[in-house]
């Protein structure tokens, strides 16, 4: 299974942690997405995601690289659901596992912060006044 | 020489459409370039543009890349996903 992943599904939590178990890696994290349902006080109904997706996977294998390249031996995972999803719902998982703790701490701390940078996804709030791309 | 564009999210559903095609009496291009291009013909949208990424065969482009018209160009406005 592909280590990154972009799905219309829900996100299953266990799939993506289970690919970054590693029996010399004693720390694993797990970063949980999910929609929120009041952003600067306006009420959203769901959110709508769009993707470029070849794109998008070739930057979270890029992110998965960096991770490496910063603390050696890092392994990670990261699925990102698109399209329609409800309030409350995981819309990004990303699993890291490292041999020790602050290690962890940091890389997952970076790949989130990454993806939010350069990965090619868009959301787009649909709220009771109208709806709006972010970004 | 024409140039074909893929649009996302924002730009995307401003335009009402998923591609552009652009003539330029040019074999290739710089991103800068083509985005004041782009500005031209579809000054509705400037500010939007401005603030878009070009991206050449699924990577960002470095400012001073060479776009040709084969590659699969993307014009990638402010991401927001996580």
């Amino acid at each position: 299974m592909n280590p990154y992943m972009i799905t219309y599904e829900s996100i299953c939590i266990d799939d993506v942690v289970q690919k970054v178990s590693h029996p010399n890696h004693g720390a694993n994290l797990c970063f949980l997405g999910s929609t929120r349902e009041f952003t600067r006080g306006s009420k959203t109904l769901f959110l709508e995601y769009e993707c470029y997706i070849p794109m998008a996977v070739k930057m979270m294998q890029q992110i998965g690289e960096e991770l490496d390249d910063r603390w050696p031996g890092t392994r990670s995972a990261i699925t990102h659901r698109i399209g329609h999803v409800r309030i409350g719902e995981l819309s990004v998982v990303i699993a890291v596992s490292t041999p020790h703790r602050n290690d962890c701490y940091e890389a997952s701390r970076y790949a989130i912060e990454r993806l939010k940078r350069i990965v090619p996804i868009w959301k787009k709030e649909i709220t009771e006044e109208g709806s709006e791309w972010i970004g | 020489m024409s140039y074909t564009i893929l649009l996302f999210a924002g730009l995307k559903e401003r335009l009402n459409c998923g591609q552009l095609e652009i003539e330029l009496h040019a074999p290739s291009v710089t991103p800068e370039i083509l985005k004041q291009h782009l500005i031209e013909r579809y000054p509705e949208v400037e500010e939007l543009i401005s603030l878009s990424y070009l991206a050449i065969n699924q990577v960002y482009a470095k400012p001073n890349a060479l776009l040709y018209p084969t590659d699969e160009i993307a014009l990638i406005p402010p991401v927001s996903g996580g």
